[in-house]
């Protein structure tokens, strides 16, 4: 932990210009040690180590985040290839202005701007403006499952809005991404965010292909209440797959082209709608909800059901769910449950969930799902938490499928002393 | 010559976009780095804000509406969450599945719990669109054990 706040305190330092700050440092040790079987019997043991931490100057202008988890296996190697792997999340230096919200940030981040939700090796920024506009741009090499080499890859973009605080907030986007230096993905995108009343909002984004030139995506949410105790939810999405799966980097996401053998049909469209219909009481909240998924190939597919849950931040969860999906075909019959409680007790908390699934059509030869888990947790210290869970599931795929899963968690923060001002010398003014 | 004179171009209308930008800052004050009160889990932001803040409220639903209030204001997430909490489901590179990390919070909204091996085939038929985002380009080193 020393070495680690020393490493964090030096780099700051060395990076960054000043020096007479004080270095904020707070972060989050994860460790994981999980016990499961694989479908050809091979005993896995894998232990991970989760660590996060973001330090920074008091004034926040400066900080370094960083993001990663490394993995050793214990027994057999989980994925069939190395004992050991690990990914780096994310690793960036940022600077935060005390006006107009404007920032820059250099290193692997997650972009997060209209049409982009994107990792990428590289650098951002972006500024509030007057008139409620507000500006932002990125670019660098995106951070994608690897299919044939980074060489010429790069990923580019922006988003500007306008809006008025309260009533509305609209924004265009644009993203480009090459792929060995060839247009990989070209979109351009609207989101939006209206509030008209009170009780009333409707937020959504519309997705443009700019190389298939056609409307790929279209996703609008709208929200009416609460009226005394009800909420209505409205939930609109539609897909052009010809315009939407253009790429990918795994096959279950291919389209049927005659250059291409995928599972998915060109010329398939989705539109869904979604109604729920929320009653809150208190800490308990009642819902029913009905989704219409409408195909123009593959016909249509219901899915419906309702929900209890009670929620308190103090005492713990708990709920019951049941739905079920009705479609055209067999294989999207089924009906599906599910009870969880959760309970705090001082500085112990439990938990057991258990989901069932009972399906039209067999598969396997099994026409039931069930998955029963038991968690414990018990807080070492206001930092520090140790937690077991076990897993038992009996499927169409395991007869009996036990995991176990150990975890520790270690919250740190640490402030090093600013310096202390130099002394000034008697006699001099 | 010619291409010379474009970057050229393209320079100095960067420089004056930015001298733009410059000018046009607004020169209030950013919103701050962490909420400045404690909050407790699933909060409801409507109960103290009445603005766009109110959409932030960790309502039921927050789950399959969460991605808009991330493609406009993520500095607003930021107020509460670490990069760290939307790296445990969105990454690059995951191997554990985020309900497995957290079976000791069963009011989470997270898709792949119990029997998910079954389940994913019917999801992927469902919506594709739906699993996409996180699977699509990154993230599906896993998946690719079968789907190469």
């Amino acid at each position: 932990m020393r070495i680690l706040t020393r490493f964090a305190s030096a780099l700051l330092v060395l990076v960054l210009p000043a020096a007479s700050w004080a270095v904020d440092l707070s972060g989050q040790s994860r460790t994981y040690l999980q016990y499961r079987e694989a479908t050809d019997s091979t005993k896995l043991l894998p232990l991970y180590e989760y660590l996060d931490f973001r330090a920074g100057d008091k004034s926040e202008t400066f900080s370094f985040h960083f993001g990663g988890w490394y993995r050793y296996d214990l027994k057999d190697e989980s994925f069939g290839k190395d004992k050991s792997t690990g990914d780096l999340q994310y690793a960036y230096l940022r600077y935060r202005s005390a006006k107009n919200n404007a920032y820059a940030n250099l290193g692997r981040f997650v972009v997060n701007q209209g049409v982009a939700s994107e990792h990428l090796d590289g650098a951002a920024a972006g500024t509030d403006l007057w008139g409620g506009f507000e500006i932002s741009a990125y670019g660098g090499i995106p951070v994608e499952t690897d299919f044939d080499s980074r060489s010429g890859d790069s990923l580019y973009g922006g988003r500007i809005s306008q809006g008025l605080d309260g009533l509305y907030r609209i924004g265009v986007s644009y993203l480009l991404e090459k792929n060995d230096s060839i247009e990989f993905r070209k979109e351009e995108g609207v989101d939006l965010w209206f509030r008209p009343f009170a009780k009333a909002e409707l937020t959504g984004t519309m997705l443009y292909n700019s190389i298939t030139s056609d409307n790929a995506l279209t996703s609008l949410y709208l929200t009416l209440g609460s009226f005394g105790n009800l909420t209505l939810r409205t939930q609109y999405m539609d897909v052009s797959y010809k315009d939407y799966f253009t790429t990918t980097t795994m096959s279950a996401f291919l389209l049927s082209t005659p250059s291409t053998t995928g599972p998915l049909d060109p010329n398939e469209k989705l539109a869904l709608i979604g109604e729920e219909a929320s009653l809150s009481f208190g800490k308990t909240n009642v819902s029913v909800d009905y989704k219409k998924y409408d195909y123009d190939i593959a016909g249509s597919a219901d899915y419906y059901g309702a929900k209890v849950a009670y929620a308190d931040a103090q005492y713990g969860s708990s709920g019951l769910a049941l739905h079920r999906m009705d479609g055209e075909t067999k294989d999207l019959q089924y009906s599906e449950y599910r009870l969880y409680v959760s309970r705090k007790i001082q500085k112990i908390d439990l938990t057991a969930d258990a989901l069932m699934v009972k399906y039209d059509m067999e598969i396997n030869g099994v026409k039931s799902a069930y998955t029963v888990a038991l968690a414990g947790g018990y807080a070492l210290s206001p930092k520090t938490k140790v937690g077991v869970d076990v897993e038992y599931a009996k499927n169409p795929y395991y007869d009996k499928d036990v995991r176990a899963f150990l975890k520790l968690v270690y919250n740190f923060d640490f402030t090093s002393a600013a310096p202390a001002p130099p002394a000034r010398k008697k006699g001099r003014k | 010559m010619k291409n010379s004179a474009s970057k050229i171009l393209v320079l100095v209308m960067l420089t004056a976009a930015l001298a733009v930008v410059i000018v046009a800052c607004v020169g209030t004050a950013s919103m701050a780095t962490k909420h400045p009160v404690a909050v407790e889990k699933m909060p409801l932001c409507s109960a103290c804000h009445n603005d766009w803040r109110a959409a932030l409220s960790h309502t039921t639903d927050f789950g399959t509406r969460h991605k808009f209030s991330a493609a406009q204001q993520k500095r607003a997430c930021n107020l509460c969450h670490n990069d760290s909490f939307c790296a445990d489901c969105h990454a690059n590179k995951e191997e554990l599945k985020p309900s497995d990390k957290y079976k000791d919070s069963p009011e989470r909204t997270m898709p792949h719990r119990g029997d998910y091996i079954s389940q994913h085939k019917i999801d992927g038929k469902i919506n594709p669109a739906s699993c996409f985002p996180c699977h699509g380009r990154q993230n599906n080193e896993r998946c690719r054990v079968c789907h190469l």
